[in-house]
């Protein structure tokens, strides 16, 4: 290995390429080339544990979905190809299926651009002695702190937060007491009324933010979420879900 | 054409992080990088002929670099330390690909990658890849390549060198 005229970073996607085994024999030979098996080894390392965390906060069952909904809306739209007896209906067609799609965009407001199509998800703030911290999935907390949770509903219309901690207890935040979801706001992040202070239960508490396009009952999501807790995947398991409904978790470890 | 979940599922799980990851190198937020990781997505795989394609990684890849340097021209400009300021003045930077439109029936003939200048730009500034490792992701020859950036110099010093 030489450190002569050495890049400064490992190019981002010959670090990715290694990390999915697709780099060419001449890539491998630069790399080799220029960082040591180390030093390659220990940007691997990082970049699996960044890819933990990102599939952590934007889980697969959260964003499928939404990609899949977004092929479905743009296949609804299709360009003009060539001339036929039927391209002024068509054009027609299409202005009135491109029209819905924009007023459907449009029910939000002005501020909430990013707000069709994005990610429903809660946010969590550590209270500090000035402020709060904002928290990312998995961060470590202790017994005592206060929590301030917020959502993001991302246009759907009704949901629920829960909670599990390591020993098998559920608690409900929103709605407070209510046995069917809540009809949830669409301004941005909206702030739970109550703040949630850490108890001395044990390891972690994963907060659960489902969120659907019906009305459901919450008995049967908190008796989904003690079932993990039974099997022992109370962590990362995943839940039993309403229909036509996804989830968003954030887990806090405890010390 | 109908995609299965688990195709999406698979194609997300897989290369989800690295698209994100990228996106949020250039666009630096996290709600601006989830939202351009999706359209990567539906721009990927709306085409039939990317489930097949022998370089997913690279593809996607340079389709999270395009996305965001798009979005990133959209914006309004913002004060930057030395890496952000080098993204958008690349993502600013004239719009050479309408006048290579021509070239696009070349591209499709001799079945070339598609070859954003701008991409280029990125990969060869801000990731550090070498002139030849950029023709190799994009397609071009090297000479291609240094002739496409030398059309960016007057907007990007940094490429005052080649």
């Amino acid at each position: 290995m030489t450190n002569e005229h050495r890049p400064k970073i490992i190019p981002p996607l010959l670090l990715e390429k290694l990390a999915l085994n697709h780099l060419s024999a001449s890539e491998q030979k630069y790399l080799n080339t220029h960082w040591s098996e180390s030093e390659q080894s220990a940007a691997l390392n990082k970049l699996h544990n960044s890819n933990r965390e990102i599939l952590a906060t934007l889980p697969v069952e959260v964003i499928t979905p939404n990609i899949e909904l977004r092929l479905k809306e743009r296949a609804q739209v299709r360009p003009l190809r060539g001339r036929s007896r039927y391209a002024l209906a068509a054009v027609a067609a299409s202005l009135v299926l491109f029209f819905t799609w924009k007023n459907r965009q449009s029910e939000y407001s002005e501020g909430d651009i990013l707000l069709k199509g994005s990610v429903p998800h809660i946010t969590v703030y550590r209270k500090l002695a000035s402020g709060y911290e904002h928290l990312k999935t998995g961060v470590v907390a202790h017994r005592g702190e206060t929590m301030q949770l917020r959502y993001f509903a991302a246009g759907y219309p009704y949901g629920t937060i829960l909670s599990i901690d390591g020993s098998g207890k559920v608690t409900q935040h929103l709605p407070a007491e209510a046995k069917d979801s809540e009809a949830l706001k669409q301004q941005g992040e909206v702030a739970l009324p109550f703040a949630y202070e850490l108890d001395d239960a044990p390891m972690f508490e994963r907060f659960v933010f489902v969120v659907s396009h019906k009305p459901f009952s919450i008995q049967p999501l908190s008796a989904s979420l003690h079932s993990l807790y039974l099997q022992g995947n109370t962590e990362t398991g995943a839940l039993q879900l309403p229909p036509d409904s996804i989830q968003y978790s954030f887990v806090i470890r405890k010390k | 054409m109908t995609l299965s979940k688990d195709i999406i599922k698979n194609w997300y799980e897989t290369h989800g992080p690295m698209v994100y990851r990228r996106c949020r190198t250039l666009l630096r937020s996290d709600e601006a990088a989830a939202e351009a990781m999706q359209d990567v997505f539906v721009e990927i795989l709306r085409r039939e002929d990317s489930l097949t394609h022998d370089a997913p990684v690279s593809l996607l890849y340079r389709a999270a670099t395009n996305v965001s340097l798009n979005i990133l021209r959209r914006q309004k400009s913002r004060s930057e330390d030395a890496d952000g300021s080098l993204a958008e003045r690349i993502a600013k930077a004239p719009d050479f690909e309408n006048a290579l439109v021509a070239n696009q029936f070349l591209n499709k003939l001799f079945n070339r990658t598609e070859g954003s200048t701008r991409v280029m730009a990125t990969l060869h500034l801000l990731d550090g890849m070498t002139l030849e490792q950029v023709a190799a992701e994009t397609g071009f020859s090297v000479s291609g390549v240094r002739k496409r950036l030398r059309s960016l110099k007057e907007h990007v010093k940094e490429l005052e060198t080649l």
